[in-house]
């Protein structure tokens, strides 16, 4: 992964922190003093570099990490590789950029600045620092910015403050309360270093899930490269479709077999029909089907064009998850 | 196929019994659990885990403590047995350890004892002010008092027009009903027969940061119940209509009413119990014959007012009350009704709000946020979201406030005599033996805004 030159986001440290800086509580108003001012330091620096990121009926959040334009954000917001995407930025100016490469196991994405396009010597990117997350601590504190419920004019990005509750190779869980439009947002650490990528949320307000930083450092040439791989335990994407086997099979994805009450039956597929587009992508046999379906995210709203009999028709499926 | 919606990880937190094997070991009794010991296992728990229930107990500055003496230090780790005739045993100490590291997560949390601990010495006595409103044992708010003959200020839509009870910080309990309300900000105030309170004493140029803490003042002790940071400069919310959280449709076979098509989750209707397939045709009494009808109705009704829907539901007729909820984005998001709980009734339609991230229950707005300085810097006014909490800046609580004790104690022109200059009165009706004073028209209940002369 790029070197943390030039990040915005690391700041000094306050006298005063103390044993904060392990993970203790605040002790006395004098210590909850030099907690607000560093938390403060850091909400204004965290806004400049945290972005929105939207496709089709997709919206999430990112940050800026690089000065030519590399955005971390979530598996699941970036989608498929190699997509337009539109970003905005802190002040509300809007952007483009193109998603690379996605890591599913984990739910890591990438995606870069196409436009404008800047002569980054003079006029980099505003991007964060990057920290470590190996040797992390329980009960240290963490920020959390992003766009809760989508982008809002007038708004900036919504900061929570927290605690690492949980640390594990694969997740860190914080009590930065969490919710739709945060996902691929930025957690930050007290020193203003990059930690994690936010990715899914509990029931419970405590229940929050990101991405570890490092995630991103090892899977960065994959990334880098547009691969997509894997996918997230329980939430592997579904429609409830088989395919019909037989001598036709390789030329044409017909479905053999339709799950009752499924995403691909609520949208109105029904047996014998031929996909021929799912989700724009050009479709000649089941496997080309399930690589789609692979592609997208659970809860997506995709078109898809069949063939029943000599009709063609397009139908609009929310994709589900398999059990 | 499951709800895509449900990004949901399930994590039950599991209380461990704690107890103690020998005898120097500090004890930590949470009072009826861990009634005998027994050597059985050996496991142990991490100092975090016992530390925080200890310090609760211990804590003599609380008034929610018992009082007992602290242990000189914590040790690194407790040797555990097992323990008989409670209900939190654990079998075996495999699983206990398993266990212990769920609880030991949430040892480390913002919102545990020990953080909220520090922010005593913040608000020091700004905590007495607040009061628990509650109606026949049910909490519906928290107020701040205002005044020291006994007026209360706390959040409008949560308040009936009937008796209320306020529980206030000496233990001791008054009754009050609200009168007058100020729609715009949704304050209200309450009166209660007492004197000598303590009064809330409200700073209004105070400037918190994003990032900045801020403490919601709780109305037995001076810990506060809930702690957390202002999230993004102070903005407009705008006002959303009130909905009752229903798609309507026509009913089949001409029926009279309207057919409930879809149920909107976390809304009045949905808590109330509206079902897919009910046909409203009556609200609060009044027969309505057309989906129209219960529309145009419907949309008279404000945020936070209950209403009684009349419904048929298999040929029988019932009748259910509902709260009116503002169409908050959250209300339009089934992931945010799962794992968020409740939102308040009234959460849209103020002119700034000061956003935070303390986790609140609606039933717990109306009350002060005390910033780490101990500026009382606001009242919380909504819980919007699972993120979100908001609460009215001090800077427009303020002169609310202050324009609703002068109206309901009648005092309209007497608040407008304080920045009444008689040297530029042209005309007046005063004898000559009185050279200075102000002529008072009428007294009549008017509200009125501070400023330059009535005349």
């Amino acid at each position: 992964m790029p070197s943390t030159a030039n990040g915005l986001t690391q700041v000094e440290l306050e006298d005063g922190l103390g044993g904060i800086l392990k993970g203790n509580e605040p002790r006395n108003r004098a210590e909850l003093i030099a907690l607000e001012q560093q938390q403060a330091k850091i909400a204004k620096v965290a806004n400049l570099v945290t972005v929105n990121l939207q496709h089709g009926s997709t919206q999430g959040s990112g940050v800026i990490i690089t000065s030519d334009g590399f955005i971390l954000t979530a598996a699941h917001v970036a989608g498929r590789p190699n997509q337009r995407i539109n970003i905005i930025l802190h002040d509300g100016t809007r952007i483009e950029g193109l998603t690379m490469g996605v890591n599913r196991n984990m739910d890591a994405g990438l995606v870069k600045i196409t436009k404008p396009v800047r002569d980054v010597a003079i006029n980099p990117w505003p991007h964060a620092s990057i920290g470590i997350s190996e040797g992390l601590m329980q009960g240290q504190w963490c920020l959390a910015t992003g766009h809760p419920g989508g982008w809002t004019p007038d708004r900036p990005a919504v900061l929570r403050v927290g605690r690492l509750l949980r640390l594990l190779p694969s997740t860190i869980i914080t009590d930065c309360a969490l919710i739709g439009g945060d996902s691929g947002g930025p957690l930050f650490n007290l020193n203003g270093e990059l930690i994690g990528i936010h990715s899914r949320i509990g029931v419970d307000v405590d229940d929050n899930m990101h991405v570890p930083i490092d995630v991103f450092a090892k899977s960065w040439s994959r990334l880098v490269k547009m691969e997509a791989w894997g996918s997230l335990p329980g939430f592997k994407p579904a429609i409830g479709v088989r395919g019909a086997t037989g001598p036709e099979s390789e030329k044409e994805c017909k479905i053999a077999r339709v799950e009752e009450d499924g995403p691909a039956a609520k949208a109105g597929i029904q047996t014998g029909d031929v996909i021929l587009k799912f989700d724009g992508l050009l479709i000649q046999n089941f496997d080309q089907l399930i690589e789609a379906v692979d592609s997208v995210t659970p809860g997506e709203q995709v078109t898809v064009e069949i063939l029943r009999g000599s009709n063609r028709f397009l139908v609009r499926l929310i994709v589900g998850v398999r059990d | 196929m499951k709800n895509w919606r449900s990004w949901i990880v399930g994590g039950t937190v599991v209380a461990a019994a704690i107890s103690y094997s020998s005898t120097r070991d500090p004890l930590v009794d949470l009072l009826d659990f861990s009634r005998s010991v027994k050597q059985f296992a050996n496991a142990s728990i991490p100092e975090t885990l016992y530390k925080d229930p200890w310090l609760a107990f211990s804590d003599v500055d609380d008034s929610n403590s018992l009082g007992l003496n602290p242990p000189d230090t914590f040790r690194n780790n407790v040797t555990v047995a097992e323990t008989t005739g409670s209900k939190l045993v654990q079998q075996g100490g495999r699983r206990f350890e398993s266990e212990s590291k769920e609880v030991s997560n949430r040892a480390h949390q913002r919102n545990q004892y020990s953080t909220l601990r520090a922010f005593r010495e913040s608000i020091g006595n700004q905590w007495k002010p607040t009061v628990k409103i509650l109606d026949e044992n049910r909490q519906l708010a928290l107020g701040t008092i205002v005044s020291d003959d006994g007026w209360i200020v706390s959040k409008g839509s949560e308040l009936p027009e009937s008796k209320i009870e306020v529980h206030l910080f000496d233990g001791s309990t008054a009754e009050g009903s609200v009168r007058i309300r100020r729609n715009d900000v949704d304050l209200a105030l309450i009166k209660i027969e007492r004197s000598n309170l303590p009064i809330m004493d409200w700073n209004t140029i105070a400037d918190v940061p994003v990032g900045g803490w801020l403490a919601s003042a709780g109305a037995r002790s001076q810990l506060p119940f809930a702690i957390g940071v202002m999230s993004v400069v102070s903005r407009n919310v705008p006002r959303e209509r009130a909905v009752l959280g229903v798609t309507l449709g026509t009913p089949p076979s001409n029926e009279k009413g309207a057919l409930v098509e879809a149920v909107v989750e976390g809304s009045g209707a949905f808590r109330a119990g509206v079902r897919t397939g009910d046909v409203i045709d009556r609200i609060d009494g009044d027969q309505l014959t057309t989906r129209d009808e219960v529309l145009k109705r419907l949309g008279t009704l404000s945020a936070g007012q209950r209403v009684s829907v009349g419904v048929q539901r298999d040929g029988e007729s019932e009748s259910i009350v509902a709260q009116m909820m503002d169409l908050n984005h959250s209300l339009l998001d089934p992931t945010e009704m799962e794992v968020n709980g409740e939102i308040s009734a009234r959460s849209t339609g103020f002119q700034k709000v000061i956003q935070h991230d303390s986790v609140l229950a609606p039933n717990e707005c109306g009350g002060p946020i005390i910033d780490v300085y101990g500026n009382a810097v606001g009242i919380n006014i909504a819980r919007a979201g699972r993120v979100s909490t908001y609460a009215i800046p001090a800077k427009i609580v303020a002169p609310a406030i202050a324009e609703m004790l002068a109206s309901v104690r009648g005092q309209a022109n007497v608040v407008a005599a304080t920045s009444f200059n008689p040297a530029s009165q042209t005309t007046s009706n005063l004898p000559a033996s009185i050279p200075t004073g102000i002529e008072i028209e009428s007294l009549k209940p008017e509200v009125v805004v501070p400023g330059p002369t009535r005349r």
